[in-house]
């Protein structure tokens, strides 16, 4: 049905951004609704991790025991995402296929290392890291993400500086030392964007904490040319991502046991 | 776009059974089909909650949902708030509270509060202005709002 669409063929899922882009002019002539597909709207144990369907809402992230109880910090961070009437129509799914650098879940899914399962015109299904965002949609119907262990996971989201700013922190945690990690940035680039931290070797907390901030500044350094709008200039954008990082480095390393 | 679709919807306990264009915003539908010109039109961008409605019981902005979403679904506008000519207890409060002061963004507010109040059925007032952080008022101050609403939780309780 997407390829007969043709070029001004969309999926709609919840349907809030694409009404939106709409009303601004963007030329859809054939909605493809995914709203009957009920499976789509599940969120599933992976042992461990978790399986969120494309159309999992963002009050499902806010209110699922599941995801409460596996990754609080996503929980705790969706409860104020957006409003609640956004939060119960709006979809993970749409959100990250949007690729609005001022929507959240692409972030969270890059910060995760989360993969994301595309069913393609040929039928099969293919699993991309969430890293690899950008011209996603040429993968066809996204149909989940799979979030991984939460065990080896830690996350962090600074939205404190919003709309200039958002911030997406995943660590990964390996016998009580940082083997990884990965910042997402949404707001200050015409995409999110994301990159590796540099971590050589396993960092313990203490050590985590003590390189936070030459992390930060490296991270800071090695990222693309902010946008300056009328939110913030590329100057302040990199610095505060420098300060956010850093901060959330030190605090998320605070907590490593 | 394609054919127009037909649907069948429950609006304020009555049955519809509509022929809708793909592309018909629902609350142009309330407002100019069905009347129901409590769902007010603010932002146009589900940002000011001035369109809340509630469907199956959760708050959805009535200007960025199509009315063919709608299908097999029961919506709640302001219209139907009340029965047999009483006001509801949200309602009521408001009043007593002088909750409002134009009023333009009133349903949406009351609307939000009947959602808040089935979730919450004693919010505390963090909880309160975290619900209602979206629905925005430019003339009251909040305040009394805030006072109405603590005021509507006993009196639904009651």
């Amino acid at each position: 049905m997407r390829a007969e669409a043709g070029d001004g063929g969309a999926f709609m899922a919840g349907g809030i951004d694409i009404v939106n882009r709409m009303k601004f002019g963007e030329p859809i002539t054939e909605m493809i609704y995914l709203g009957g597909l009920t499976e789509l709207g599940a969120i599933s144990d992976t042992g461990g991790g978790l399986r969120l369907g494309s159309l999992v809402t963002h009050h499902q992230i806010e209110t699922c025991a599941l995801v409460r109880a596996r990754f609080p910090e996503l929980a705790q961070t969706w409860h104020d995402v957006a409003n609640i009437r956004i939060r119960c129509k709006g979809t993970i799914g749409g959100n990250i296929m949007a690729a609005d650098p001022n929507y959240d879940f692409a972030l969270a899914a890059m910060a995760a290392e989360a993969h994301l399962d595309f069913l393609g015109q040929d039928g099969a299904v293919r699993s991309v890291s969430a890293m690899a965002l950008g011209g996603l949609s040429a993968y066809g119907l996204l149909t989940g993400i799979t979030l991984p262990s939460a065990a080896r996971l830690r996350l962090a989201f600074d939205r404190s500086l919003r709309p200039a700013i958002t911030l997406a922190l995943g660590l990964d945690v390996e016998d009580g030392k940082v083997i990884g990690g990965r910042v997402a940035i949404g707001c200050a680039f015409p995409a999110p964007v994301s990159l590796c931290l540099p971590i050589s070797e396993p960092l313990s907390s203490r050590e985590a904490v003590e390189r936070a901030a030459i992390l930060a500044r490296d991270h800071a350094a090695s990222l693309p040319e902010p946008m300056t709008n009328q939110h913030a200039s590329a100057r302040y954008r990199r610095q505060m991502i420098e300060v956010l990082l850093r901060r959330n480095l030190a605090t998320l390393g605070e907590r490593i046991t | 776009m394609t054919a127009d679709i037909d649907i069948t919807v429950t609006i304020n306990r009555r049955t519809y059974r509509l022929n809708v264009p793909p592309n018909r915003i629902f609350a142009d539908l309330l407002r100019e089909d069905l009347l129901l010109t409590g769902c007010k039109i603010g932002c146009d961008q589900a940002v000011c909650g001035a369109c809340t409605v509630l469907v199956d019981g959760l708050p959805v902005t009535a200007c960025t949902t199509f009315a063919f979403e709608l299908d097999g679904t029961a919506v709640t506008t302001i219209e139907g708030l009340s029965e047999e000519g009483m006001l509801h207890p949200i309602q009521r409060t408001f009043l007593e509270h002088s909750a409002f002061q134009c009023g333009f963004c009133t349903p949406g507010m009351i609307l939000s509060v009947k959602a808040l109040l089935e979730h919450y059925s004693d919010p505390d007032e963090t909880t309160i202005r975290q619900w209602l952080d979206a629905n925005i008022c430019r003339c009251t101050g909040y305040q009394m709002i805030i006072e109405a609403v603590r005021a509507a939780a006993k009196a639904v309780a009651e």
